[in-house]
């Protein structure tokens, strides 16, 4: 048996080695959290969220380990799933977005000692509280009678999200009443450019909160309830140009912040971008175990609050973000080069100096913003809808705030039915109401009176704004103070109901199992602002409401060759309702549909062998998934027309393939090893299409023009990592590991707006720039290393945990985390608007101090 | 279980994808089936002007390197490219007023592939063009490479070489040079065209011209010393330097050439645009040393007043090394009579650099300078300074002029050097270029182009071999495929090109009849040939041969019928011109000459402001007395162009030659009877020279007042340019 399972490992270790430097990997145990990395990006600003790259917590599989603590460091998904298909949930509520799908784990950030208690599924295969996505199920449950009795006190330091955590928790166990408590409280704390931080201009302040309760009422119901929020402000870094980290020879440069100078006239510094979320969930659950072969458990819930982020807007003015492309010295450069008057080569050279040495001109310049503002005396009038002439300093720069404000409603239930010992049937319902609140509001006039919310792309005279003008034509030339909602206002209604159920089977050699889900969502968008261009129903009001019913089915099982030997199988086939930012024209401000709105069908399956003894785990798979009918939904300037763009690609076929490797192997009682290894491929397998719409026109750019995208890879992390590990285990109460870590082959996601035919009128193939718009960005392979140790202490009863991760050791700068290409894109100089990147942080360390009792 | 695991394998290396070609959309490829070296379209280009209008050129191109585009404003509408082989052109579009045309859209640094079929391969006074008609960036260029910087680098090289058209077109790097004079002056003055000097610290000089429209036109010209990148550019026989921007001019050094420091040999003074090293000094008269004519000039002449001077010019003081033989040259030429004695070299040991000469002691080094043949022909007179080996001395130049006579000197270049005085002055010419008494090939090369006025002259001497594609001369008869030159030596068993010119053989009757290729037994025979003395192959040449003697045969069209002339103008200066009579019928155009395109002869043209006017225009010698001629026959040069209006009007007759006897001036000629001269042979490429053809003058018209005419007529719409110069009638 043994040869054989060496003969697979050579080859798929062959195989590796073939397409890259082989690397393995291996974990060392890990209680800490992966890195938890804020990322927004100009094309998504008005859904600036919160994304984890991986799972709270893994399952015990050593290649879900490593993938999850190692791999995720520099955004590796587990075959390239993206988060929206893993379903997380709390007590059977499913808590990813209805409108975009992703679980954004923020909402119960710090709350890490009270949501531990999970069972996690990874990928496709047997699930407990509902069907669950391609990618699996994470099923946590917060029941109170499920912690034990105990205190827990926890201080982390740490230079990674924040600086400083403290955590306390506290739990009864079931009492002698009925009753069981649970709470949970936390704190984190990072000051405005902690000297720990990688970037400038950044800090962090959040808390959390967790209560929860149950009355064990008889043998057969107990009653729960539970809330739990974790508000959080969090001023952020961006992306940038390599052009800028090369100037300033960091590759950590933030253009959020700048210099802002007080009455008194103290200097300080401000970011403008500050998220802010704070979104209370309470649940009721009802537990009910009517038989020993029957078990149902009920939640209903309510799910609400505030979310949104700051940013800089402006009107009748310059871009004033330092990093802005015309601002660049590239930029001058540019000018330069096409010989425009007034730009010289001594110009270019001191421009450049000033941009780097000037902290007014590679930061954002307060003081300037206030002082234009202060500027600005003007009247307008009809304003307010006609009912008014207004005098006074009009903000040409505002600070506003995109909101997202959730308000979720509903009821879960799942059953356990027990046939017999072999034979199991889950089940249950999900229904959920939805609707989400996307406006934006003034946040700071920056000095000045007032704001006039009108649309500044919209084609129109300076001194007579046009009906096409208005955001909101029944409030005519608003004239916003701070509170008061601007540019657009609309509720983004998303509802849905869920039937499923699984059968397992399990008879000697066999566990097998088979589930089927049907569901039913209904969208539409209601809009509270009647936009100037898009008249009447076109954007008041509600819109037509999208039906979509979808089904889907999954099987799978494995086979046990012996005590030691196992083979496993899955397939899941799975259509989801597309996701509601897709499914309009531009979800802002009309209530148009995309043509074709068509539901999005997974197909995924996978094969592995599995091998258990007491010296070695290890699995290897392969897998395979398509995806057809994929959308993709983005609005940006588009440089071969100069406007501002809503553009939709859709019909989208993608695959994601690739075998996985994981083991662990316990070398002597103390030293063990652990190894993972995966190869993919991500690529699109067909011709999508695509549809542009004006922003501020009804007729569309393109309408099902052909997107030639069939064989790039869908990019955006490493498709070949590998890890190797060794852990020494002390008999003495600690331990250390070390995992050396490899990326490779890691694209940058195309730009669609490269790969249509248009792009390449007026280019011939050997052109140079049909191959800078045809070729796709591969990011530098990465080594990193990792430390992990921990020593614990029995003292009087008091349990003490010392635990200290630290990740790049190397301290190697220069790993891109993240890129992507511009979607503005000039045809004729495609290296104009280049990749925006944010680097990985170098050396970053946890240090955390439990004490339970 | 073994099965199984294969199984397991087999299924897991199915997933092992192989590699899978990325998606594109149909983009059309460049064609790059007929690459054209710039240095082919340079050596097809010797032949004349001609046109890629073939079938089998449709797919022609062109590979190189732009190393100079329109960014700056100082090129306009060209850039210049260095081909893969090195060599260089200028790729000029037409304007909108010329039918309009896309920006090139190329930058300096770009690999690029172009499009040639429909462009005018021509020369632009001199200047080697692709001239394209309408550029279109989408169907014509290809950008294979952005950003090659290694292979757009300028050239170090000297003013010199640029004189001697060794970079014409290409990038070029001076080292040590300065702007003489810079203070006050802008690189343009206002939106004219303006020429700068640019001085070597070792006096070479050349202009630097730059656009008024050029962004950088109001900047202060450097004070400083430095380098200076231009593209070598040529207007007819001035040289002159385009820089792209200012960046390309660096010159933050200390200027150099206050003069008196103790100069080393070779020192080597030119006085193109300043005195440099030398000074001046005025004993007697109000006449002083100038710089003038690229050259050091002094007369004691003004306007018809002779005036008493003595005037020197006197270098640096110069350390003549310990060598063999050292000796002082200098270029000059001289015409008219001065008193005796008028132009001496002197050379002092005590002379103190800005001193009166008058206080010190000079030694005179009597050598006589002769008069030259005319003011282009420049003399060496090379002079011995063998005695003063291991001394510091200073030379100069005294002139002397009295109240009744004065000559005209005008000196080149002064340099004190190794080496043995070759006596006296070198550079007398055998031949005065006239069918009597010919030119050699020694003599052209003596001459070095000075005399490429655009008139024809007559050179004989020995074909000795020929130059091929790469530029080599080959000394003997196997000519290989080459028939488009030969070349002329006065040695028979010439051993380097130094002693050689070439012979460009346009097509026709003395390509055929002179090319070594066809006619191996032309090998060292002796030729007579007549045409321009111009530079080809970037040495001095003889072009556009229209005739050719060789072993008693004949080639071509007999200049003047080799019989007696009875008129000969060559309508290329302004006075030739002016014994014509234009006389405009209808139509604001008329027959004019361009002083600045003197070779193009009489011109005349319907088009104007991108507009073709409805004109008659009639062009009328002077009255020609062939009473007592016999059989007279009238030969004339024409060219038509663009190359897109060549077809215009020849079968319409526009362009017409006619004979009277009874046209009195002024009169319009329509008011007299004409008689049309037939059989006239037109160009049929844009631009191309051609001979009209011997046409008799009929019996009818041998009379002591025969004029003849040339009519031009254009409609509103449709017109061509028709220049005309050459004019002869002769037996």
């Amino acid at each position: 048996m043994k040869k054989y399972l060496l003969l697979i490992l050579a080859v798929a270790f062959s195989y590796h080695l073939i397409a890259q430097e082989a690397v393995t990997d291996t974990v060392g145990e890990n209680t800490t959290l992966p890195t938890i990395i804020m990322i927004d990006t100009d094309y998504d600003e008005t859904n600036s969220s919160t994304d984890i790259s991986s799972f709270l917590q893994s399952s015990r599989d050593a290649f879900n380990n490593i993938a999850a603590y190692n791999f995720s460091s520099r955004r590796f998904r587990i075959r390239a799933y993206d988060s929206k298909y893993t379903d997380v949930m709390i007590n059977g509520v499913m808590m990813n977005d209805p409108d975009g799908g992703r679980p954004y784990y923020s909402n119960w950030g710090g709350l890490n000692d009270v949501m531990r208690n999970s069972v996690i599924t990874m990928n496709c295969g047997v699930t407990y509280e509902s069907f669950g996505g391609p990618a699996g199920v994470t099923a946590i449950s917060t029941r109170a009678s499920n912690y034990r009795k105990q205190i827990s006190a926890s201080y982390s330091f740490s230079n990674r999200s924040y600086n400083h955590r403290i955590m306390a928790t506290y739990s009864t166990g079931l009492m002698k009443n009925g009753w069981a408590f649970a709470a949970s409280i936390s704190g984190r704390y990072t000051p405005m450019n902690s000297w720990m931080s990688w970037q400038e201009g950044t800090w962090y302040a959040g808390t959390s909160y967790f209560f929860s309760a149950e009355k064990k009422l008889n043998k057969q119901h107990s009653l729960g309830f539970l809330v739990f929020g974790s508000p959080s402000e969090r001023a952020s870094s961006s992306p940038a140009v390599q052009e800028v980290f090369d100037l300033l020879g960091t590759n950590y440069y933030n253009p959020n912040w700048g210099w802002q100078t007080d009455e008194n006239g103290n200097r300080f510094m401000r970011n403008a971008r500050v998220s802010s979320y704070h979104q209370p969930m309470f649940q009721l659950q009802h537990y009910w175990t009517p038989s020993d072969k029957l078990q149902v458990n009920t939640t209903a819930y309510y799910w609400f609050g505030k979310g949104g982020s700051t940013s800089l807007e402006w009107g009748e003015a310059a871009d004033p973000r330092p990093d802005y492309y015309r601002n660049l010295p590239s930029y001058y450069k540019y000018m330069l080069d096409l010989g425009k008057e007034g730009y010289t080569w001594e110009g270019y050279q001191e421009y450049t100096q000033q941009w780097i040495n000037d902290e007014n001109m590679h930061q954002l310049n307060w003081d300037e913003l206030y002082a234009a503002n202060l500027r600005n005396l003007k009247t307008v009038n009809n304003a307010n809808n006609g009912t008014e002439t207004i005098q006074g300093y009009f903000s040409k720069y505002i600070i506003e705030e995109r909101r997202q404000d959730k308000q979720q409603y509903g009821l879960t239930s799942n059953f356990k039915y027990e046939f017999n010992p072999n034979l199991h049937l889950y089940g249950g319902l999900k229904a959920g109401i939805s609707k989400t609140h996307y406006y934006k509001k003034v946040a700071d006039l920056l000095g000045g009176d007032y704001y006039l919310d009108i649309d500044k792309y919209a084609d129109g005279e300076a001194f007579d704004i046009s009906d096409e003008q208005q955001n909101n034509i029944r409030n005519k030339n608003h004239v916003a103070k701070v509170g008061d909602i601007i540019g657009y206002d609309y509720v983004a209604n998303v509802n849905k109901f869920i039937l499923w159920s699984q059968l397992t089977w399990v008879k000697n050699r066999w566990s097998t199992y088979a589930g089927l889900e049907a569901a039913y969502t209904q969208m539409y968008r209601t809009g509270n602002f009647e936009n100037g261009r898009f008249r009447g129903d076109e954007s008041y009001g509600d819109s037509k409401k999208l039906n979509q019913l979808n089904g889907s089915f999954k099987a799978g099982g494995s086979y046990a060759i012996n005590g030691r030997n196992y083979i496993v199988a899955n397939a899941m086939l799975k259509s989801e309702a597309p996701e509601f930012r897709s499914v309009f024209v531009a979800p802002r401000v009309r209530n148009t549909i995309v043509s074709d709105v068509d539901n999005e069908k997974i197909f995924a399956f996978d094969l592995g062998y599995e091998y258990r003894s007491p010296f070695m785990k290890a699995r290897l798979s392969a897998y395979r998934t398509q995806f057809y009918d994929l959308t993709w939904n983005r609005s940006f300037y588009y440089e071969s027309t100069g406007k501002y763009v809503n553009y939709i690609m859709n019909d989208i076929e993608q695959y994601a393939q690739g075998i996985e490797l994981g083991a662990d192997i316990n070398i002597t009682p103390t030293i063990s090893a652990q190894a993972a290894a995966t190869v993919g491929e991500h690529r699109y397998s067909n011709r999508p299409k695509v549809y542009v719409y004006e922003d501020n026109d009804a007729s569309p750019i393109y309408e099902g023009e052909t997107v030639y995208l069939k064989n790039y890879y869908a990019g955006e992390m490493p498709q070949t990592v590998g890890s190797v590990g060794l852990k020494y285990n002390s008999p003495k109460y600690w331990w250390i590991s070390m995992n050396a870590n490899y990326f490779a082959d890691y694209y940058l996601a195309v730009n669609p707006t490269n790969h249509v035919a248009d792009a390449f009128t007026g280019l011939y193939e050997q052109d140079y720039r049909t191959d800078l718009l045809l070729k796709q960005k591969k990011l530098d392979n990465a080594f990193t290393l990792d430390l992990y140790a921990g020593k614990s202490w029995n003292y009087k009863g008091y349990y003490i945990l010392l635990n200290l991760s630290v990740n790049n050791v190397l301290n190697n700068k220069n790993i891109v985390l993240y890129g992507y290409e511009q979607l503005r894109s000039d045809y004729d100089d495609p290296e104009r608007f280049p990749e925006k990147y944010s680097y990985l942080y170098g050396t970053n360390f946890f240090l955390s101090l439990t004490v339970r009792y | 279980m073994k099965k199984l695991a294969i199984l397991l394998i087999g299924v897991m290396l199915v997933f092992v994808s192989c590699k899978k070609n990325l998606d594109q959309p149909d983009i059309t490829s460049f064609p790059e089936d007929n690459v054209w070296s710039v240095g082919q379209i340079l050596d097809s280009l010797a032949n004349g002007a001609f046109t890629f209008n073939q079938d089998s050129q449709k797919n022609a191109i062109v590979k190189g390197y732009v190393i100079a585009d329109e960014t700056g404003g100082n090129i306009y509408r060209t850039f210049y490219l260095r081909g893969e082989d090195g060599k260089c052109i200028a790729v000029y579009r037409k304007g909108s007023s010329e039918g309009g045309s896309d920006d090139f859209n190329v930058k300096t640094g770009d690999h690029i592939g172009y499009k040639l079929y429909g462009s005018i391969i021509s020369e632009y006074s001199k200047l080697p063009q692709i001239q394209v008609q309408e550029h279109d960036v989408n169907k014509l260029i290809v950008i294979y490479e952005r950003g090659c910087d290694d292979k757009v680098r300028p050239i170090s090289t000297t003013i010199e070489d640029i004189n001697a058209g060794k970079h014409l077109c290409d990038l070029v790097k001076i080292s040590d040079a300065q702007f003489e004079p810079y203070e006050g002056l802008t690189y343009a003055e206002g939106q004219n065209n303006t020429n700068r000097n640019l001085v070597t610290c070792s006096g070479e000089g050349i202009i630097v011209r730059t656009s008024g429209y050029a962004s950088f036109a109001a900047e202060p010209l450097p004070e400083g010393r430095g380098t200076l990148t231009a593209i070598a550019s040529v207007y007819n026989t001035t040289w002159q330097m385009l820089i792209r921007n200012t960046s390309d001019v660096k010159m933050n050094d200390v200027r150099c050439g206050g003069g008196g420091d103790i100069m080393e040999m070779p020192y080597n003074q030119v006085f193109t645009s300043s005195f440099g090293t030398y000074t001046t000094f005025s004993v007697v008269g109000d006449q002083v040393w100038t710089i003038d004519y690229s050259t050091a000039v002094m007369k004691g002449k003004v306007g018809n007043t002779f005036y008493e001077n003595e005037d020197w010019l006197i270098s640096s003081p110069v350390h003549i090394a310990d060598v063999e033989h050292a000796k002082a040259v200098v270029n000059y030429v001289a015409q008219y009579t001065g008193p005796d004695k008028d132009v001496t070299a002197q050379i002092s040991a005590d002379y103190e650099y800005g001193d009166d000469p008058t206080n010190a002691n000079w030694t005179d080094l009597n050598v006589t300078f002769e008069n030259s043949a005319g003011w282009n022909d420049f003399l060496d007179k090379e002079i011995s300074l063998d005695e003063y080996i291991g001394q510091t001395v200073t030379f100069a130049i005294k002139f002397v002029s009295s109240t009744t006579q004065s000559r005209t000197i005008e000196i080149k270049s002064i340099a004190v050097m190794e080496g043995e005085a070759g006596g006296g002055g070198g550079g007398t010419l055998t031949g005065d270029g006239t069918r009597e008494n010919p030119y050699t090939a020694q003599d052209v090369i003596t001459m070095n182009t000075q005399t490429s006025d655009g008139n024809k002259y007559w050179v004989k001497d020995y074909i000795v071999g020929f130059v091929d594609a790469d530029y080599v001369y080959v000394f003997t008869s196997a000519a290989g495929d080459v028939k488009t030159n030969i070349i002329l030596s006065s040695n028979v068993d010439p051993t380097t090109a130094d002693e050689c010119i070439p012979i460009q053989l346009p097509a026709g009757a003395v390509r055929d009849g002179l090319n070594l290729a066809d006619n191996p037994g032309n090998y060292k025979q002796e030729v007579l040939i007549y045409g321009t003395l111009e530079k080809y192959f970037q040495v001095a040449a003889v072009k556009n041969v229209t005739y050719a003697e060789i072993n008693g045969n004949s080639y071509g069209i007999e200049p003047g019928g080799g019989g007696t002339e009875y008129f000969n103008q060559t309508l290329t200066s302004q006075a030739s011109f002016n014994t014509f009579t234009a006389y405009s019928v209808a139509g604001t155009q008329v027959w004019h000459f361009d002083s600045a395109h003197a070779n193009y002869g009489a011109q005349m043209s319907g088009f104007e402001n991108n507009t073709s006017y409805a004109n008659e225009d009639w062009f009328i010698s002077p009255e020609i007395d062939l009473s007592a001629s016999s059989s007279p026959t009238l030969t004339f040069e024409h060219t038509r162009g663009p190359a897109g209006s060549i077809n215009v009007g020849v079968n319409e007759g526009y362009y017409t030659v006619w004979v009277t006897n009874n046209y009195a001036e002024g009169q319009n000629p329509n008011d007299v009877q004409w008689m049309e001269l037939t059989g006239v042979v037109h160009a049929t490429t844009g631009w191309a020279w051609v001979s009209s053809g011997r046409i008799t003058i009929p019996e009818a018209f041998k009379t002591a007042t025969c004029r003849i005419a040339f009519k031009y007529l254009s409609i509103d719409g449709a017109s061509a340019t028709w220049e005309v110069r050459n004019v002869i009638i002769s037996e």
